[in-house]
């Protein structure tokens, strides 16, 4: 009888046992592994669409990069939301805003080296046209991210005369093991950097499609033409201004862009030929509140950043469209409209005014004394269409002035801010609440985070910090 | 001496033949005469004996000379019968009243405080539910050694940190394992999920009914808490509830009536003052003549608006708590029930909290080999939250608005002074000059709780059943199952008319369900046999648990009409106003976890004097790499009751004293992710085109954390039990920590880390408890508990590759060599009384100044005026002071004169410093309201203060340093209790067992020195290592509260 009853219990649990430890080692249910990930050209595509997805990084191309190098320049107003780094001088090495970014900048690298890495072996599954695509489109995010790196962590170009000062530490590949020493990676030079960049870029322009045909891929997907503009950027910090033009003149020969027929157009409609490359955004991936490059802008929302008097003192308030149709009053300050979609707004890298504007610049710098007379027309045709008056420079220096002031009118709010005092050995004037800050000096660049400079025994800081 | 113990054995050597051998029969059974089947019976003096069977009966063949039969058992008082000429003795057991009797609950079984070998205390349920909290957890407090709670503040339903031994992780959960009746309960603090669960919060053991337990007991050592394997590192807590008792019938009603209000709130500047001051802050920044702060009068009444926003942001709080259980039982069946209504307010406005439960137990022996019962309980709980510390909207933030401004203007939003005009929806700021000068001065409006909703519906479904089996004598076979299924609706609502999430969206509506299940399985097996005086016990069994968690998200944006707070289909279109995009405001996750185990303990004692347990257990976690997912965690534990030696016989002062000692290895699996060893790619959407991206960099090796936990303790009574000591020295060596691990930024990994098995820590410690009876008297008795734990921690050792790098958090670090939690810090250095400006110490020891307006070559110079670099991370300095207590206790008093009963409960913790982040925001030179203490500014040469010059939108002066660090020690009067019962005569002509009235004051003074609200705070909560930082943490409760009990 108690035997039985041992028997009955003991086969009960038996086929309990097996039915339910099934269920405890379960495989998840929200992502798959890195090899599936790679296991088919349709799921290498989507892996490859990853790769835009990092580049949304919320601390980076979510537009806090462009914010960051324009609230450090003169035509926004300083805010405390983005800590110190507005202030300069009580900028430290533990800076998290400035940390923050700096983390954003290589988790968005990795994930492409990461898919060039996943990607190679498996490389065979695609077409060759694929496969150059997507390794022009991991190199050109890479670069993008290099370019805000080197040029807010370290001094500009022509800071040394044959660039050897500290640049920013190069990862080229994906860590296998990230504890391994090996990923203790040194700074390289800010020469080293470009030189990287440059080759980076030119293989990214060989690989990548011309354009794409359906207007959301030709703006918010890599082309040539995203390769182009950001290496005519990399030569005209370069100072090689031969190479900026001629890449310039690429670009605008190529036929696909076209000048804006208002300065409003690509804020209001962000697939016109104006655009050469964003990140875009939409309500269904929006970098949250705190983030968003429209929310911080916005009178009506965040409105974190209002626009500078010294901004509003170099255009026209009477005509001038940049102001009219770009800058909206509320209360007693002064907005941008540039972003007014709240979490939607794409954020613009590239577009066409940009390409006219270093056409101008190389073409004004390249004629060693008097006016070029190419560059003015360039920058009367901007201004037209801008409803600003023409101007008509007396020297090759007030060319140069103009086509500087130009940029700032027409480029503001787009992460030109600091970059341009900066490649111009200008220092940067005081302003608002802020003493200047000379070129050249120790707070004009950002610190490198106390974070990895704890880690890595082999990284130097930036002097000052 | 000596002599005494000679006298011993020649007493005994002479009563050697005066008996014959003789068989001696008789039934034994507890005070209500039910049979007591399992108690041991030896003949005194010898190593005879032998159990009772399963009516209580025994048969014994007691040697010549045998004096006394000793029959024992568990939670019974031992009972010594003298041997006459009888050869039949029945023996009535008393409920155990000495402590070394008492029933512990132990891991799958129960045993005596004498056969006890770990480190466990045991706390009476009745001693948590008299303390009026909102959580049991918090109750702990104080009531035993070796537990520390920290609260973040005086949030209602507020998660608690529990440290059993001090912190034992670095970087996964360092809470312990609740078990309730046996099932492991689901590990979760916070059911909250918006603001990344930092807004409003909510704590699921607030949904446990402090009146349904009946004791808990807290396995410190690894000696007790080992048979949890995987779970022990940071000890186990398990939960008792009530249950009938055979034989009776019981109703039992506990009512309370609370008021309370904040221990203490923030001393502010006046409406005249607050003008001052922030004018002083525009003119030494912009000159003389500017005024920046300005009279404005916001409700038109005619005078000049001046507000106290924190007689308008807190209150007088009223609790409500109904509990009417009823139990009983038969011979053969028991029950218990009980429903609870609780309702209570926070001191913050519109902070409530309601909640509903019942429970039911009960239990049912057919007969003598089988036995069967099961539990259940339901909560459902509205927790009407605000948001707290770190939210503009929050309600601390509003300590910084400006008395000058009236929260009502008629012709406003719902009679608010709430702007209309871009920003939209933030306090209206009157005459005040709002530009770039003045930091585009704004303020959420601190009344938004009004109409900001932030609700919690929570809901806790707990149930369990089992089955036991005796087939023969001794042999336990039981299997239990268990289920818990919690779920949290949390809905969010912003009107139109508020910045922030309302007014750019035009109303939004978000909500989320966390569905969280869980069902454990268990399989038990034990085994009892007493041999004479041998005696050997057995547990051996299986266990498996599955974790399933899922959440929802769904949200709805821009409403027809502010009459919708809801998700109501069509009342919404989630296009955010002014674009054409629509919103997803959708989203949600779902994971599985599974944890198979395995375990075993061999008891053996000897005569009740020597004891020997070894426990094993066997886990697997899901979440764990295929190759290194089991895990073994072993223990060995011993015990001598020196007591029952015959050379301690003469000491008749002693009554008992154990030496015990465990040494075993344990696991911390808390807070583990539930894939955390893979590599993983996640959906990965790049606004219209779908993808996949990286979402975890794994590591397949990922393992065990694992504790090597040593403990020494000491038991004694003396002089009749009327003073007792625990005594117990503990070591915790924690390897292989769980750690997310961090990365180089530059690797860029997800996250920049990966959960790995780096680094090590120790925990070494002491704790002592004394209970003692000081007085006895018939009319009066003076009973009182102190407990005392000191603990000193050090990492031994980080991330190796990363040349063992801090890992920073807030102000704190965990260092090799040093406390967890040390403080990382500027020198302060003062205010130069010569220019108001303040100072550091720079690395090398000398001074930087910063010279508040100065041009950027000479912002920062030393105190010769020479420029020097800024005050930089290179600056910052190891504070030999960390935040977690290093020493702490409770000492419990409770003085009985006839009915009347006074008890004072007092909790204390020191050693630690508390980074008082109130005091440095509420200095701040923004435009903005400030504490009383920035009355001591700077104002002319030759002031010596520590408040610097003021200047107007600039913070430097108030940057993180020393100068906020201050001393944490405080001794708080938990409870002062003044209880009534009425008399027997009085209760017995109403056929009523008991009626208690009780006045209980909470928290009604605290010793300290900290200067902040309260030195009972941690805003970070659960972080292992920023512990001890106060960011305006809303302050803890004082309340009376009123009492009444019934037992019928």
């Amino acid at each position: 009888m108690k035997k039985n009853k041992l028997l009955i219990y003991t086969l009960f649990a038996a086929i309990a046992f097996t039915s339910c430890k099934k269920e405890l080692y379960e495989e998840p249910f929200n992502a798959i592994s890195d090899d599936a990930a790679f296991s088919t050209p349709d799921r290498i595509d989507k892996s490859a669409v990853g790769m835009y997805d990092a580049l949304q990084n919320a601390n980076y191309f979510s537009g806090r990069i462009l914010i960051y190098a324009d609230i450090r320049g003169i035509d926004a107003n300083p805010n405390n939301f983005f800590g110190q780094m507005n202030l300069f001088n009580t900028l430290t090495a533990a800076d998290a805003t400035v940390a923050s970014a700096y983390q954003g900048a290589y988790r968005t690298i990795y994930e492409a080296n990461l898919f060039v890495k996943n990607f190679t072996p498996k490389a065979s599954l695609v077409t060759a046209e694929k496969a150059n695509q997507y390794l022009g489109e991991a190199k050109y995010i890479r670069s993008l991210c290099y370019f805000y790196l080197v040029n807010l962590w370290a001094q500009p170009y022509d800071f040394t005369a044959d660039a050897s000062h500290l640049g920013i530490p190069l990862v080229l590949e994906a860590a296998s093991d990230p504890f391994a020493t090996s990923n203790n990676i040194a700074r390289s030079t800010v020469k080293q950097v470009y030189d990287q960049l440059e080759a980076d870029l030119l293989d990214a322009e060989a690989k990548l499609p011309l354009t794409n045909t359906d207007a959301f891929t030709r703006v918010a997907r890599a082309t040539k033409g995203a390769a182009r503009a950001l290496l005519m950027r990399l030569y005209l910090y370069k100072k090689d201004y031969t190479k900026a033009l001629q890449y310039a003149n690429t670009i605008i020969s190529s036929g696909i862009y076209a000048l804006r027929p208002s300065p409003e157009v690509p804020f209001r409609n962000y697939l016109t030929t104006e655009s050469i490359f964003s990140v875009a955004f939409n309500g269904g991936d929006n970098p949250n509140t705190n983030n968003a490059i429209g929310q911080h802008y916005g009178a009506s929302k965040r409105g974190d950043i209002s626009v500078a008097d010294e901004y509003l003192t170099i255009l026209n308030m009477a005509t001038d469209k940049r102001f009219l149709n770009l800058i909206e009053k509320v209360g007693t300050n002064y907005w941008t409209t540039k972003y007014n979609a709240g979490t939607t707004d794409y954020v613009p890298v590239s577009r066409y005014a940009e390409v006219l504007l270093t056409k101008a610049e190389a073409l004004a710098r390249n004629t060693t004394t008097g006016v070029n007379a190419e560059a003015v027309g360039i920058i009367n045709n901007i201004r037209s269409t801008s409803g600003a008056d023409n101007i008509a420079p007396a020297t090759r220096d007030d060319l140069i002035n103009l086509i500087l002031r130009e940029r700032r009118i027409e480029l503001a709010f787009e992460g030109h801010g600091i970059l341009e005092f900066l490649r111009t050995r200008r220092s940067i004037p005081a302003h608002s609440i802020v003493p200047e800050q000379a070129w050249g000096s120790n707070y004009v660049v950002f610190p490198i985070p106390k974070y990895d400079m704890d880690k890595n025994p082999n990284l130097v800081p930036n002097p000052g910090y | 001496m000596k002599k005494v113990l000679l006298n011993v054995v020649a007493l005994m050597f002479l009563s050697v033949s005066v008996w014959a051998q003789k068989k001696i029969t008789g039934k034994v059974t507890d005070e209500n005469g039910a049979p007591i089947s399992g108690a041991s019976v030896i003949v005194k003096g010898t190593s005879v004996g032998t159990t009772t069977d399963a009516n209580g009966n025994y048969s014994i063949t007691a040697p010549e000379g045998s004096k006394a039969l000793v029959i024992s058992y568990v939670g019974q008082q031992n009972k010594e019968i003298t041997i006459g000429s009888s050869v039949q003795y029945n023996v009535s057991l008393l409920k155990a009243q000495s402590e070394i009797d008492d029933v512990l609950v132990v891991g799958y079984g129960r045993k005596s405080v004498r056969e006890n070998t770990g480190a466990v205390s045991k706390i009476d349920g009745a001693r948590i539910a008299a303390t009026p909290l909102p959580s049991f957890d918090q109750a702990l407090s104080g009531k035993t050694a070796g537990v520390a709670i920290t609260a973040a503040g005086g949030l209602l339903g507020d998660g608690m940190a529990i440290r059993i031994r001090g912190i034992n992780s670095i970087s996964t959960s360092s809470q312990p394992l609740v078990v309730i009746d046996g099932i492991p309960q689901v590990a979760v603090t916070n059911l909250n999920g918006f603001n990344s669960g930092d807004g409003t919060r909510f704590n699921p053991l607030a949904l446990v009914n402090p009146n349904d337990i009946e004791s808990l007991e807290v396995l410190k050592d690894a000696g007790a808490a080992a048979i949890y394997g995987s779970r022990a590192a940071n000890g186990v807590i398990l939960i008792t509830t009530k249950k009938g008792q055979k034989g009776t019938g019981k109703v039992s009603l506990d009512a309370k009536l609370g008021f309370g209000k904040a221990t203490k709130l923030p001393e502010l500047l006046n409406g005249d003052q607050f003008i001052a001051l922030n004018n002083e802050k525009a003119v030494n920044r912009y000159g003389a003549g500017t005024s920046v702060a300005k009279e404005s009068d916001l409700n038109g009444d005619g005078v000049n608006d001046r507000t106290d926003w924190m007689d308008l942001l807190y209150r007088q709080a009223k609790t409500q708590d109904y509990t009417i259980s009823a139990s009983g039982g038969s011979e053969k069946a028991q029950f218990y029930g009980s429903a609870r209504y609780s309702d209570q307010d926070g001191i913050s406005i519109n902070n409530r909290l309601r909640t509903g439960q019942i429970r039911l137990s009960g239990d049912v022996t057919p007969n003598k080999w089988f036995k069967a019962g099961f539990g259940a309980s339901y909560t459902k709980s509205l927790n009407q939250g605000v948001l707290s510390n770190f939210y503009t909207a929050g309600s601390t933030i509003a300590w910084q608005a400006p008395p000058t401004l009236s929260p009502y203007n008629p012709n406003g939003p719902l009679g608010y002074s709430l702007t209309t005009v871009a920003p939209i929806g933030v306090l209206a700021w009157g005459n005040n000059v709002r530009n770039a000068t003045t930091g585009n001065f704004q303020f959420f409006h601190p009344l938004n709780s009004n109409w900001n909703v932030n609700e919690n519906t929570a809901e806790d479904l707990r149930g369990h059943a089992y089955a036991e089996i005796q087939p023969i004598k001794g042999l336990r076979i039981t299997t239990k199952y268990g289920v818990q299924y919690l779920t949290n609706y949390e809905h969010q609502y912003t009107p139109p008319f508020q910045a922030g999430l309302g007014n750019p969206y035009n109303g939004l509506v978000q909500d989320q369900t966390q569905y969280r299940a869980l069902w454990d399985w268990q399989n038990i097996l034990s085994y009892e046999k007493a041999f004479g005086s041998h005696k050997v016990s057995f547990v051996g069994g299986s266990e498996y648990q599955k974790n399933n968690y899922r959440y929802n998200y769904l949200g709805a944006a821009n409403f027809s009409d502010p009459f919708f707070k809801n998700i109501i289909d069509n009342a919404y279109t989630n296009v955010q106003p002014g674009t054409t995009g629509v919103l997803n405001l959708t989203g949600g996750d779902m994971t599985s976890s599974g944890v198979e185990s395995y375990f075993g303990r061999l008891g053996y004692s000897f005569a009740n004097k020597y004891f020997i347990e070894g426990s094993f257990r066997r886990d697997a976690f899901s979440g764990f790499g295929i190759d290194s997912r089991w895990g073994n965690f072993p223990s060995v534990s011993v015990g001598w009751e020196i007591t029952q030696e015959k050379f301690m016989q003469g000491l008749t002062f002693l009554n008992y004293a154990k030496l015990r000692g465990s040494y075993g290895k344990v696991g911390n699996s808390a807070g583990v992710g539930a894939y955390s060893s893979r590599t993983l790619y996640s959906g990965a959407a790049y606004t219209i085109l779908t993808g996949l991206g990286n979402s975890q960099a794994g590591n397949s090796n990922l393992r065990w954390e694992s504790s090597d936990k040593i403990n020494v303790g000491l038991e004694a009574n003396f002089l009749d039990s009327r003073i007792g000591f625990v005594f117990d020295y503990f070591e915790n060596d924690i390897n292989d920590l769980i750690l997310a691990a961090p990365t180089l930024y530059t690797v860029g990994v997800p996250g920049s880390s990966i959960t790995t098995n780096i680094g090590g820590m120790y925990n070494k410690g002491i704790e002592l408890t004394i209970n003692a009876t000081p007085v006895k008297t018939k009319d009066f008795e003076w009973t009182t508990s102190f407990n005392y734990t000191v603990i000193k921690n050090k990492v031994t050792g980080l991330v190796a590759a990363n040349g063992n790098a801090d890992i920073t958090s807030a102000n704190s670090v965990a260092s090799v060599g040093k406390s967890l939690g040390t403080y990382f810090l500027y020198e302060w250095a003062g205010v130069d009384p010569a220019t108001g400006n303040p100072q550091w110490y720079a690395a090398n020891g000398t001074i930087k100044r910063y010279n508040f307006g100065a041009p950027a070559a000479t912002l920062w110079t030393d105190d010769k005026g020479t420029p020097v670099s800024a005050l930089g991370a290179a600056d910052l300095k190891y504070i030999d002071k960390v935040g977690l207590p290093k020493w702490y206790g409770g000492w419990d008093n409770n003085f009985r004169y006839r009915n009347l009963s006074l008890s004072m409960s007092f909790f204390y913790q020191g050693g630690n410093y508390i980074y008082n982040g109130t005091k440095a925001v509420m200095l701040s030179n923004n435009f903005l309201n400030n504490s009383t203490e920035i009355l001591n500014r700077w104002q002319k040469a030759g002031d010596v203060t520590d408040v610097a010059r003021l200047f107007m939108l600039d913070n430097t002066a108030n940057t993180a340093s020393t100068r906020f660090l201050e001393k944490g020690d405080f001794l708080r009067c938990r409870t002062m209790a003044l209880a009534y019962d009425l008399p027997r005569n009085i209760l017995g002509r109403a056929g009523l067992d008991a009626v208690q009235f009780s006045v209980t004051l909470l928290n009604p003074f605290t010793f300290t020195n900290y200067s902040g609200a309260d030195p009972e705070v941690n805003t970070n909560r659960f972080s292992n290592i920023a512990v001890g930082y106060d960011t305006r943490s809303i302050p803890q409760t004082r309340s009376v509260v009123v009492g009444l009990r019934a037992n019928f």
